[in-house]
C-alpha cells in the first residue's frame, strides 16, 4: 500500500516536472509591455485551391474547382496578373512536390490563363493550387521593466494540425515557417535566424511551437548577451522575415474555414513576451493581427475607331491645299460636294476635312475609291480621271497646272497624319475606280496622340467643248484599324 | 459634321467547329444629325507585308455564318442613329461543324446608306483562327533579313535591320521576340520586336517596339559581329543569322587624307628649300 502511494506519487511529481518543462516559467505577476505592434509588410492571405477536374497536359487555360468546401481558396479573387502559382505533381519522374506557373490573366472566377502549358503530372483533379503570400513582420514594443541578458519572444499563431506548421503550404488556422529547402531565399523557404533583426545586437533563434491556452504558436526569440540590458520605457524594433529576394518570411494563411465571406479579415493573435535571464516571463502582451484578400481593381478602356468627314476652313475663302476657295465651297457639307456650274476653261477647287483616331495598337488607315467615272446622269458622257500635266496616276501625283481639258482629281494637305502618303506641293492624283482600287489616303501605324487630320482637295476642270449636263459620281471612304 | 466610332476595332478569336461565339460591338454616331447606316461582312486578305488590306476576288468561307442577335437590326438592312446615340449590334459568328482547321478574316462594316457624293464606311476587322484544339501548330520563316549601310562606320551611322517574316502555317501568330547582336559570342544588344500579326501564308516585315525600324545605333567596336532573330512564343521557324563587319571607315580615311596630305607637304617643301639653296 505505502509502495504504490509512493510510487503514485513519484509518477505525479515526474508529470508534472514534465509539464513544467513544456512552459515558460512565469513570474507570481506579470506586467504588460507597452506600445505593442505587429505591421506586416503584407496583409494578403495566401491563396490555397484545387484543380478542377478536365485538364489536359498543355493547356493554358485552367479551372479551379469552386466547391466551397473543396479548399481554402475557391476562385480566383486574390489571384493578380503576374502572381507565381505552385500546382502539386503526381505521378512518376516528379522529384518536385509542385511545378510554378505564372499567371498570365485572369478569366473569371474559375478560370486563370497561364503563360505556360500545363504539364502532364499536374492534370489530375484537386491537385493544389498554391500563391503563398510572406510578411516581414516589423515588432514594436516598449518594455516597462529593464533587465539584463533577458530574452524577447514573438509568438505568432500555428496550425493546430500537427506537423504541417513548417511545410511551405499555407494553413487555413495559422502562419506557417515554410519549408527547408536548404536555402533560406525566396518564397516559401524556411525561416532561419539570419532573417531576424534582433534588438540590441540580440541572438536570434526559431523554437518549435508551444501552446499557450491550448493554442499552438511559433516561438522566435532574441536573446540578449550577458551584461547587456534594456531599458525601460524606451521602444525597441524587431524584425522578423526579409524580402523574398534576401531571406525567408512567415507564410501568411489562407483563408480559414468557416469563414462568412471574402473581404472579411481573418484575426490571429500575437504574443509579445520579455523574459529574464532565467526564462521568467516578466513581460507579455497580446496584440491582434489581421489578414485578408488584396483588392483586385480593374479597369477597361475599350478600343475604339473613330472617323469623321467635316467642313472645318473648306468653306468660302477655306485656305487647304494652298488654295483659297470660292464661293461654290459653301455648299460643301460632310456628304456633299458640289461644285454647281463649272467654271470653263478654269479650276474649280473644293474640298473636305477628314480625321481619324483609334486608340487599337497598330493604328490606322484610311483608303478612298470612286464607284465610277464623273458621269452625266443624262447621258453617261464622262469626265474623265485626271493625268495632270501628264504623269499622275492613281498611284502617283504630279503637278497640274493646266485647264484645258476635263479632269477630275485630287490632292491632301495633311495637317498632323502619322505617316505622309503625299502632299498638295507633289500634285495631284486621280481617285481609283472601285473597290480594288481603293488608295490610302491617310495612314497611321502607331497609336496616334490625337485625332488626326487631313483635308482632300478635289479639283474639276471643263473643256470648251463638254457636253453639257449635271454630273456626278460617289466616292466612298473607308477607315479601319490595322490588324 | 459626320462622325461615327466602332468598339472594338479588332478582333481576334480562337473558335472550335460547332461553336458559336457572340461579340457585342458599340456604335456610335457622333455627328450632330441623324445617320442611316447598315452593318455587313465582308471578307478580305493581307496585301502586301505592311498590314494592308484587299477585299478584292477574296473568296468567303462558306462554313462561316454571321448574323446579328438583335432582335430588331439585320446585317445588310439600313438602321438610323440620332445625334450622340449609341448602339449595340450583338454579331454572331458561327462556324459549322465540318469546317477545316484554318485561319478566315473578315470586316464587320458599318456603312453610310447614302445616295450623296461622299460617304464613309467604318470598319473592325475579325481574325478568326478555327481549330479543334487550343495548342495550333504555328510555323514560321525568317527571310529577306539584311542590314544596311553597306559600310558599317564604328562612328557614323545606325545599323538597321529588315526582314520580313512568312508564316508557313493556316493560323497567324504575333511576332514576338528580339534581334540579338553578339560579337565573339557575347550578347551586346537585343532589340525587342513589336507584336505584330502575321496571317496565314502571308508575310509580316518585322518591326521594333513602338513601330519603329529595328536599329543598332553607334558607337561600336570594330570587328565582326552577328545578328539573329529569337522568337519568343511556341512558333516553330527557321531564323538565319547574318554576320556584317564594323569597321573604321571614316577614320582610316581621314587618317589616309592626311598622312598624303602631309607628305605632300613635306615633299613640297623640301623642293622648295633646295631650290632655295
Amino acid at each position: 500500500m505505502k509502495l504504490k502511494f509512493i510510487l503514485s506519487g513519484a509518477v505525479l511529481i515526474s508529470l508534472l516536472t514534465f509539464f513544467c518543462f513544456q512552459k515558460a516559467k512565469v513570474a507570481e505577476s506579470v506586467t504588460a509591455m507597452s506600445s505593442v505592434k505587429d505591421t506586416l509588410s503584407n496583409s494578403q492571405l495566401s491563396f490555397f485551391g484545387k484543380l478542377d477536374a478536365g485538364s489536359t497536359a498543355g493547356d493554358t487555360i485552367i479551372r479551379l474547382n469552386l466547391g466551397t468546401t473543396s479548399a481554402p481558396s475557391y476562385t480566383t479573387a486574390n489571384l493578380f496578373v503576374g502572381d507565381t502559382i505552385a500546382i502539386g505533381n503526381t505521378g512518376p519522374g516528379t522529384s518536385q512536390p509542385v511545378t510554378n506557373y505564372v499567371i498570365e490573366d485572369i478569366g473569371n472566377t474559375a478560370t486563370i490563363l497561364i503563360t505556360t502549358g500545363l504539364g502532364t503530372s499536374n492534370v489530375w483533379a484537386g491537385a493544389p493550387v498554391i500563391a503563398t503570400h510572406s510578411a516581414v513582420h516589423t515588432l514594436t514594443f516598449t518594455p516597462n521593466i529593464a533587465l539584463t541578458g533577458s530574452k524577447f519572444q514573438f509568438l505568432i499563431r500555428a496550425t493546430a494540425t500537427g506537423g504541417k506548421e513548417q511545410d511551405g503550404i499555407p494553413d487555413q488556422d495559422g502562419f506557417d515557417l515554410g519549408l527547408d529547402i536548404g536555402t533560406t531565399i525566396g518564397s516559401g523557404s524556411r525561416l532561419k535566424t539570419q532573417d531576424i533583426t534582433c534588438p540590441l545586437s540580440g541572438t536570434a533563434s526559431v523554437g518549435t511551437t508551444e501552446i499557450v491556452s491550448s493554442v499552438p504558436y511559433h516561438v522566435v526569440t532574441c536573446t540578449l548577451a550577458a551584461g547587456v540590458g534594456n531599458s525601460a520605457s524606451t521602444s525597441y524594433t524587431m524584425t522578423i522575415g526579409r524580402d523574398p529576394t534576401t531571406g525567408s518570411s512567415i507564410i501568411n494563411p489562407s483563408p480559414s474555414s468557416g469563414r462568412l465571406t471574402a473581404g472579411s479579415a481573418d484575426i490571429y493573435t500575437f504574443i509579445i513576451r520579455h523574459l529574464d535571464s532565467s526564462s521568467i516571463i516578466q513581460e507579455s502582451t497580446q496584440g491582434k493581427v489581421a489578414v485578408v484578400e488584396a483588392v483586385r481593381v480593374t479597369a477597361t478602356v475599350d478600343p475604339t475607331i473613330t472617323f469623321s468627314i467635316g467642313t472645318s476652313n473648306v468653306g468660302t475663302g477655306g485656305t487647304p491645299c494652298g488654295l483659297t476657295l470660292g464661293a461654290a465651297a459653301a455648299n460643301t457639307t460632310p456628304t456633299s460636294v458640289a461644285f454647281g456650274s463649272l467654271t470653263i476653261g478654269a479650276f474649280n477647287d473644293l474640298a473636305q476635312y477628314l480625321s481619324c483616331v483609334t486608340n487599337a495598337a497598330g493604328g490606322y488607315v484610311v483608303t478612298v475609291y470612286e464607284n465610277s467615272q464623273m458621269k452625266n446622269i443624262g447621258t453617261a458622257t464622262t469626265i474623265p480621271d485626271t493625268n495632270c500635266d501628264g504623269g499622275c496616276t492613281t498611284d502617283t501625283p504630279n503637278t497640274w497646272s493646266t485647264y484645258t481639258a476635263s479632269e477630275w482629281g485630287y490632292t491632301i494637305h495633311n495637317i498632323n497624319v502619322g505617316t505622309t502618303i503625299f502632299q498638295y506641293n507633289a500634285g495631284y492624283k486621280a481617285f481609283g475606280a472601285g473597290s480594288a482600287n481603293a488608295k490610302q489616303i491617310m495612314k497611321n501605324t502607331t497609336v496616334p496622340s490625337a485625332s488626326e487630320a487631313a483635308y482632300i482637295c478635289y479639283r474639276l476642270t471643263a473643256s470648251t467643248t463638254q457636253e453639257a449636263g449635271n454630273y456626278e459620281n460617289k466616292l466612298i471612304y473607308t477607315a479601319t484599324a490595322t490588324f | 459634321m459626320f462622325s461615327i466610332s466602332i468598339s472594338p476595332p479588332l478582333l481576334e478569336l480562337l473558335i472550335k467547329p460547332g461553336a458559336t461565339f457572340i461579340q457585342t460591338y458599340f456604335i456610335t454616331n457622333n455627328s450632330t444629325t441623324p445617320i442611316n447606316v447598315s452593318a455587313t461582312i465582308e471578307a478580305w486578305q493581307p496585301s502586301g507585308p505592311d498590314g494592308n488590306v484587299t477585299y478584292t476576288n477574296v473568296q468567303e468561307n462558306p462554313s462561316f455564318t454571321f448574323s446579328l442577335a438583335n432582335s430588331d437590326l439585320s446585317l445588310n438592312k439600313n438602321f438610323s442613329l440620332n445625334p450622340g446615340q449609341k448602339q449595340q449590334l450583338i454579331l454572331k459568328i458561327k462556324a459549322n461543324q465540318a469546317i477545316l482547321p484554318g485561319d478566315s478574316y473578315y470586316t464587320l462594316f458599318i456603312t453610310q446608306a447614302s445616295q450623296t457624293d461622299a460617304s464613309a464606311r467604318l470598319g473592325s476587322h475579325l481574325l478568326i483562327s478555327t481549330s479543334s484544339t487550343e495548342n495550333i501548330t504555328q510555323k514560321a520563316a525568317v527571310t529577306k533579313l539584311s542590314i544596311s549601310p553597306i559600310f558599317k562606320d564604328i562612328f557614323l551611322t545606325p545599323i538597321r535591320f529588315d526582314s520580313l517574316i512568312d508564316n508557313q502555317s493556316n493560323f497567324f501568330f504575333k511576332t514576338q521576340g528580339k534581334i540579338i547582336i553578339t560579337k565573339d559570342n557575347l550578347t551586346l544588344k537585343e532589340l525587342e520586336l513589336e507584336s505584330l500579326n502575321v496571317l496565314a501564308h502571308h508575310s509580316r516585315r518585322l518591326q521594333c517596339k513602338n513601330y519603329t525600324a529595328c536599329t543598332y545605333t553607334p558607337p561600336f567596336w570594330p570587328g565582326l559581329y552577328t545578328a539573329t532573330i529569337k522568337l519568343d512564343n511556341s512558333v516553330s521557324y527557321t531564323s538565319p543569322s547574318v554576320t556584317f563587319f564594323i569597321f573604321p571607315y571614316f577614320l582610316t580615311g581621314l587618317f589616309i587624307v592626311l598622312t598624303t596630305l602631309i607628305i605632300f607637304f613635306a615633299k613640297f617643301l623640301g623642293k622648295k628649300t633646295e631650290s632655295t639653296a
